[in-house]
């Protein structure tokens, strides 16, 4: 059975995308071949080769882990999967051109992507490190504890960090973990958005970091511990809610409204969505379809305008096309990779109702068109709700 | 989408034509006390019986949102005519509304819906308050007081509603009437204290995804704010956060308008439609909008989502649920807020149209744009000089709450203030009085 077409075109966006990052890393050309975009006087030089295999790997990391491919996607996968794990060797070894530097702030982060890209491909990536390499990654991501996070989102990357070492059996801080988790349940605001820090704002850090981490994380550590699993239900409620928000704020021609920070990100701004699709946890309000082809347009407004890449192949820093300006002093080109983030479903098989169902209209496209369509309702997931509105 | 400057003149005919094709009917009838005979109510099966409330909710909704045209004064020809005409409806029906011998008396008294149409009504008549309460005779004024008094009785529940009863009491103080100042006070201060951060408000105390912020927190906050500022300085604190608040989520709205003139259909009450920019019409009519979005730009976006919506496609079924639906939902006049005040020569002098935010960014490749930035706490952040929110305010810019006509029962406006100028409630801050960065 040959993939469906549309399939092919997300694979395709996928190996575009991707390929130059892990092509350049395993011949230990990234530092060589990559241009740096940003703003001027940025300086993110020595964080933005990290950021760029950290975040590709992070999007990318459930197709590469995906079993039972045929054909060329397959033959595309292994061809992927080889680079990367040649990649990983590239920015962890010492010797290595290509050696990246994880005692700086911005590592932080990344690091911290890196540890959720390689448990969403451990079988297949991880399991297949030679023992060096592995231990090169353990000690690069064990350099981040020199970092103190501050006091917002980034409370998860160095949570992520720690359970990922759990996971793959090294000493770990419950301690970052549980600062984590329970710093974000004092954050949560009301109908699946946490602030981003103290505060709520208008921006896609729910997406982009906050609730596929909490739900990664948690699901990480309870192969190992059960003393955060009173957690898992209402994340996982609080995400499916924002999950049936972000599929409506994609309008009926698949732009999304450009509200706060890191819109150069892309259709990363629908990371969520595509992760509890991968999860096979979307909310009962959304069928698969529909947000495969929710996420398609999106897609298609994001990637394919004139100036996305240059004539590397490379990314080049907007929204639709090459938008400078959009980019924060934060933004660099390594950054931009977090797109592929928004194509985490491509770890669903094709056979998956994601891939293989008839084409949907999203809820915005119905109710745009004139179709009668249920009405939104919010989430009350809150024990004391009752007590504290009555 | 690039409209020629011209276009304005079009865009504010079709408002209007809009506006009088939705409240006309209602106004009509009313001023006739035929609008209990003539309007359809439809209730969806199942759902409760609304019929008790939707007249009230036809006329106060309709008002709220042609009050700022009705007060416009200077315009001429047919606009004028046009609107001549409906303030002579809008005044009997608002007779016949309160009159307890009139056929179309509508109710103020029974359930707890009353406590929002009765506010919904407060705010029409602030914002109308020039040409239709300063026109009506004593017996109607004394009805209309004794029916938004009659509201006092209920006790609302713990979210926006609580703001409900402000407005109301914020009415009778701007008509000098007995105000219960505990019901200002509880709304203000329970909705600091829902405030959730980058503009946005609680409703009750959690955030929701919907556009009540739009609908009714946040405009009536400051309609509140502004309208006891003139008899009292207890709440002044208030408004400057309340002020940089409506601005930022004025951009956030603008943002939220799609190419095509959609928005995420998020939340409930989304058969208010246009209702969902109340906020940015808001603020645009005050003349208020946050540094970064021009008048003209905010006209084509609310342009789009106007047609949007009533224009439903090119489908005669949409059309025709889209009719049926305005005819059977009272609420759906609230629509009408979107007209607002503006003078047709401010239209000739207006720049060349510049497409919304959203637009300008999906326009293509090359193109510089500013990031959206979040409202941060003062100091948090190193935020870009013109990303910071102005408040400087042409003069004339706040006046349509409190008119200047002394009359008796009237308030006294405090002592050193220049009346009805949002400037002297507002302390101008000077940009460059803050260090761009205290951390």
């Amino acid at each position: 059975m040959s993939p469906p077409p549309v399939r092919n075109y997300w694979v395709a966006t996928l190996e575009k995308t991707a390929s130059p990052v892990f092509t350049a890393l395993a011949a230990g050309e990234l530092k060589m071949c990559m241009p740096v975009e940003e703003q001027p006087g940025a300086n993110r030089a020595s964080c933005t080769h990290l950021e760029a295999m950290a975040r590709a790997l992070d999007g990318i990391a459930p197709w590469l882990e995906l079993r039972g491919l045929g054909g060329e996607e397959e033959s595309k996968r292994a061809a992927m999967a080889a680079s990367v794990i040649e990649s990983l060797d590239k920015a962890t070894h010492p010797k290595s051109p290509d050696f990246m530097d994880f005692g700086e702030h911005q590592a932080l982060v990344d690091a911290g992507f890196l540890a959720q890209g390689l448990l969403r491909c451990r079988q297949r990536i991880w399991e297949c490190l030679d023992g060096g390499t592995r231990s090169n990654v353990i000690r690069c991501l064990k350099a981040t504890r020199a970092r103190k996070p501050p006091f917002n989102n980034w409370l998860l990357f160095a949570a992520m960090i720690e359970a990922f070492l759990g996971s793959v059996g090294e000493d770990w801080d419950a301690m970052r973990v549980d600062y984590a988790i329970r710093q974000h349940e004092q954050w949560y605001k009301g109908d699946g958005v946490y602030g981003d820090g103290p505060f709520f704002h208008w921006d896609y850090y729910n997406s982009f970091v906050i609730q596929p981490m909490l739900l990664d994380v948690l699901a990480a550590v309870s192969r190992f511990t059960d003393q955060w699993n009173a957690f898992r239900k209402p994340v996982l409620e609080r995400a499916q809610r924002y999950g049936a928000v972000l599929e409506r704020i994609i309008s009926p021609d698949g732009t999304f409204a450009p509200l706060g920070r890191s819109l150069a990100y892309r259709n990363g701004a629908f990371h969520l969505l595509g992760h509890l699709a991968l999860l096979d946890a979307l909310p009962p309000v959304l069928a698969p379809a529909q947000v495969r082809c929710a996420l398609t347009a999106v897609m298609k407004r994001v990637m394919e305008p004139e100036g996305t890449f240059d004539e590397q192949g490379w990314l080049k820093i907007g929204l639709c096309g090459h938008q400078p300006g959009i980019g924060e002093s934060y933004v660099s080109t390594g950054s931009l990779y977090f797109c592929l983030c928004g194509l985490v479903p491509l770890g669903l098989p094709p056979e998956h109702a994601f891939w293989s169902a008839p084409d949907e209209d999203w809820t915005s496209r119905r109710a745009w068109s004139g179709e009668d369509v249920q009405g939104d309702h919010c989430l009350i997931d809150y024990d004391s709700y009752i007590l504290r509105v009555r | 989408m690039s409209t020629p400057a011209s276009s304005g003149i079009d865009q504010r005919a079709y408002w209007v034509r809009t506006l009088r094709k939705i409240v006309g009917p209602v106004f009509s009838a009313l001023a006739r006390a035929e609008l209990k005979k003539l309007m359809p109510v439809g209730n969806r099966p199942g759902q409760e019986d609304r019929s008790s409330f939707t007249h009230l909710q036809a006329l106060a909704n309709s008002l709220q949102g042609a009050a700022p045209w009705l007060c416009l004064r200077g315009l001429s020809g047919e606009e004028e005519n046009a609107r001549l005409e409906m303030l002579g409806h809008v005044r009997a029906a608002v007779a016949n509304a309160t009159d307890p011998e009139s056929p179309d008396l509508v109710n103020f008294t029974e359930g707890r819906q009353t406590i929002v149409d009765a506010a919904v009504f407060s705010l029409a008549l602030l914002r109308s308050r020039e040409s239709v309460w300063n026109h009506l005779g004593a017996e109607v004024r004394a009805n209309v007081i004794r029916c938004l008094k009659a509201t006092r009785k209920q006790n609302p529940p713990f979210n926006n509603w609580l703001l409900f009863a402000a407005t109301t009491e914020a009415f009778l103080c701007a008509i000098g009437e007995d105000w219960d100042r505990m019901r200002i006070d509880y709304a203000i201060r329970q909705h600091e204290q829902w405030y959730k951060g980058d503009g946005m408000y609680g409703d009750g105390p959690f955030f929701h995804f919907d556009y009540y912020n739009s609908f009714v927190i946040q405009p009536m906050l400051a309609e509140v704010l502004q309208t006891v500022s003139m008899v009292t300085h207890e709440w002044d604190a208030f408004q400057e956060p309340a002020l940089k608040r409506i601005q930022r989520y004025s951009q956030v709205l603008e943002r939220m308008i799609a190419p095509d003139g959609s928005f995420p259909p998020l939340g409930r009450s989304l058969a208010g439609r246009t209702a969902a920019f109340h906020v940015l019409a808001h603020t645009a009519l005050r003349q208020a909008l946050p540094s970064g979005l021009s008048p003209a730009q905010v006209r084509c976006a609310l342009d789009a989502v106007l047609r949007r919506v009533m224009e439903a496609g090119g489908d005669i079924r949409c059309q025709r649920v889209a009719a049926r639906r305005l005819l059977r939902q009272p609420t759906l006049y609230r629509r009408a807020i979107c007209l607002h005040r503006e003078p047709l020569h401010e239209h000739r002098n207006l720049p060349p149209a510049r497409p919304p935010a959203r637009q300008r960014i999906l326009a293509g490749a090359g193109r510089r744009m500013d990031p959206g930035e979040s409202l941060v706490r003062k100091g948090r952040r190193r935020r870009p000089l013109s990303h910071r929110l102005r408040f400087a305010y042409p003069s004339s810019a706040m006046t349509s709450v409190c008119p200047s006509s002394p009359r008796k029962g009237a308030i006294k406006p405090k002592p050193n203030q220049k009346p009805y100028d949002l400037r002297h409630a507002i302390p101008l801050r000077q940009p460059t009085a803050r260090p761009l960065e205290e951390a």
